[in-house]
């Protein structure tokens, strides 16, 4: 459905150029959710931002690479039919549903905006058939409400309400949960996960939980410094993760701990993309690392689904 | 441990007026105590009134009505001297460390600004204790010179730390401290607040959302809900075999083990001053008409808990017997 390869992409910062995204490859199949999984940094929300196009000039640009939506690349789309593609095809969910909707129309408007068309009638029945299978109570009433008179939960169902009016094929959603309360957060990724199924939506879930991401996802790709250092089957990698910063991401976990005792944290913080290593970037954290991890950007791995970028993967105790 | 009660909350009351008339009980009667040397956690969602719980501890505002007592004595009558010394006792970490130092002083600055506008010891002696708490943050004296915009998240979080011990707190108050950071940063930080309390005996108030850390933080747990505290006691047994159907509900959504049907979370209703009934009987399973006319008093649970329930969940029974 979606297929990703070698993706680049940089920002311009006066006159450097920043690499953000060096050469990731990411596969979303219909009726399947895939979690792009990496802290603030590792270009996760810049690499869901290319597959849509929305990196370019002056703040940056997509270098290289393909993005296959059933087939066709977007990145050689001219305006006009990428316009289109991201009008019927791709559904986008913020972070941050304050920022998402405009305070100054009312909800029925902003979904109105995206719906395919129709009479006023028919448009407003679909509506409030959307907003009730998304949890929004008398939706019929709130039609004509604005986003402040909606708390933060509504507001999300709102947002994911826009992205679905559309009724896309690729849902794009990123970190759709981290400005809610944990009981919203469960509900709202409850309701991505059955509409995944009813729709037979591809779903790309951006998130930096991999808690989260197990609960939602069927397949994961986790990003490090700009880079996919390890993708494959969410359950066989959460069971035996082969790339070390997996290994610690999951260790780090506070769920897992005896209260009161040091947590297994991950020395040191992520690179600056102004000054990337030439090797490994995990490899100044890594625990296992050795001198001719700094040699060259490790190659990729397959081990079955699994793909790995680390010389010392296959030493992993299967 | 001491069972030492360093500071307290005694019904305290927060009522704020709504724009376009109507009153707001932010916190109603709600009662905490902090023991020395431990940590007490503070859990509920946005809306629940931890933060105004923080802002009345803190002194940044003055509760409408009860009182915060530190070692003994209230605080409503304190003045001059003595109201700075308790402000000197209780420090605070927030949430942001991107907008909780100022950009245009230097870190060693920043960490001893309360002691250079009070002109304790001289510049050299603050360079000098700055040095020592960079030390003891895990930062190094080579941090002292820079700004905070050449410091990542967690080295923010850390100068912070540094900053809320430099004036030898009683009690350090952390508000969030760990929302804004990295996974692989925020266990950092865990593991420096550990290590500070064992190694100079602080006490906590830790403000959280994340169960997850909240459990593995803190000793004591008050769960609050629109304004009121709904369960309190030791972390592990509240957390464990909640007592209470909202605390239940929170730490089912926590444990992120399914996406079982829950309760759903949403609540656009404010707590209004005098309302009586449950705060959580809108969402609960277990409402009765009870519910609805009655509020719940605290009831205990076992040895160490409080539970404001009509109708208590099973396990904490067992579990406490």
């Amino acid at each position: 459905m979606l297929s990703v390869e070698n993706l680049h992409t940089v920002y311009f910062a006066g006159r450097d150029t920043v690499p953000a995204v060096r050469g990731i490859d990411l596969d979303v199949r219909a009726g399947s959710a895939t979690a792009l999984v990496g802290e603030s940094g590792s270009g996760k929300s810049t690499a869901a931002l290319s597959i849509m196009r929305l990196v370019n000039k002056p703040v940056g640009e997509v270098v290289r690479g393909t993005v296959r939506l059933d087939g066709r690349d977007l990145l050689k789309l001219d305006a006009g039919d990428m316009r289109k593609v991201l009008r019927t095809d791709i559904g986008y969910v913020p972070q941050d549903p304050t920022t998402a909707l405009d305070p100054l129309f009312t909800v029925r408007t902003q979904i109105a905006e995206a719906h395919p068309g129709g009479s006023r009638k028919e448009v407003d029945r679909d509506i409030v058939v959307l907003l009730e299978r998304l949890g929004v109570l008398d939706a019929k009433r709130r039609l004509r409400s604005f986003p402040h008179e909606f708390s933060g939960g509504m507001r999300q169902r709102v947002a994911i309400a826009i992205a679905l009016a559309k009724e896309p094929r690729l849902l794009i959603a990123d970190e759709p949960t981290t400005a809610l309360d944990v009981t919203t957060q469960v509900a709202i990724l409850r309701l991505l996960d059955e509409l995944r199924r009813e729709r037979n939506l591809a779903l790309l879930f951006v998130t930096h939980d991999l808690a989260v991401a197990r609960l939602v996802c069927q397949d994961l790709v986790v990003m490090y410094a700009g880079l996919v250092v390890e993708s494959g089957p969410i359950a066989t990698v959460m069971a035996q993760p082969r790339h070390p910063y997996t290994r610690a991401l999951l260790d780090a976990d506070a769920g897992h701990a005896e209260p009161h005792t040091r947590l297994r944290a991950i020395p040191g913080q992520p690179p600056a993309l102004t000054a990337l290593p030439a090797g490994c970037p995990f490899a100044p954290r890594c625990p296992v690392a050795e001198d001719r991890c700094n040699d060259a950007i490790p190659a990729v791995e397959r081990f079955g689904d699994v793909r790995v970028r680390c010389i010392k993967a296959g030493a992993v105790a299967a | 441990m001491s069972n030492e009660v360093v500071l307290e909350a005694r019904s305290l009351t927060k009522i704020y007026h709504a724009p376009g008339g109507g009153t707001v009980a932010a916190l109603d009667g709600v009662d905490i105590q902090v023991h020395r040397g431990r940590t007490l956690g503070v859990v509920g969602e946005s809306g629940s009134g931890k933060t105004t719980l923080t802002r009345q501890l803190l002194r940044l505002e003055t509760p409408t009505s009860g009182d915060v007592i530190f070692e003994g004595q209230p605080l409503a009558g304190l003045e001059g001297t003595e109201l700075r010394r308790y402000r000197h006792a209780v420090a605070a970490v927030f949430q942001n460390p991107y907008s909780s130092l100022d950009p245009r002083l230097r870190i060693w600055q920043a960490i001893t600004e309360q002691q250079a506008i009070e002109r304790v010891g001289s510049r050299k002696d603050r360079r000098a204790r700055a040095a020592e708490l960079l030390d003891l943050v895990g930062l190094g004296a080579g941090m002292a010179e820079r700004y905070p915009h050449q410091l990542s998240g967690g080295q923010r979080q850390r100068v912070a730390v540094a900053r809320a011990i430099a004036q030898d707190p009683e009690v350090v108050i952390l508000d969030e401290p760990l929302s804004a950071l990295d996974v692989s940063v925020s266990a950092q930080i865990v593991n420096l607040l550990l290590d500070l309390q064992e190694r100079l005996g602080v006490t906590y108030l830790f403000v959280g959302h994340d169960l997850r850390l909240v459990r593995h933080l803190c000793h004591d747990v008050v769960v609050m809900y629109r304004g009121r505290v709904v369960e309190s006691g030791p972390a592990t047994e509240v957390l464990g075999a909640a007592a209470h159907p909202y605390t239940a509900a929170l730490a089912g959504a926590s444990s992120l083990t399914s996406l079982e049907e829950i309760d759903d979370g949403d609540t656009t209703t404010v707590p209004l001053e005098g309302e009586v009934g449950c705060p959580y009987r809108y969402r609960c399973p277990r409402r009765d008409e009870v519910c609805d006319t009655v509020t719940p008093d605290g009831t205990p649970v076992g040895m160490s808990r409080v539970v404001r329930c009509h109708h208590p969940l099973e396990p904490a029974r067992s579990a406490a017997c």
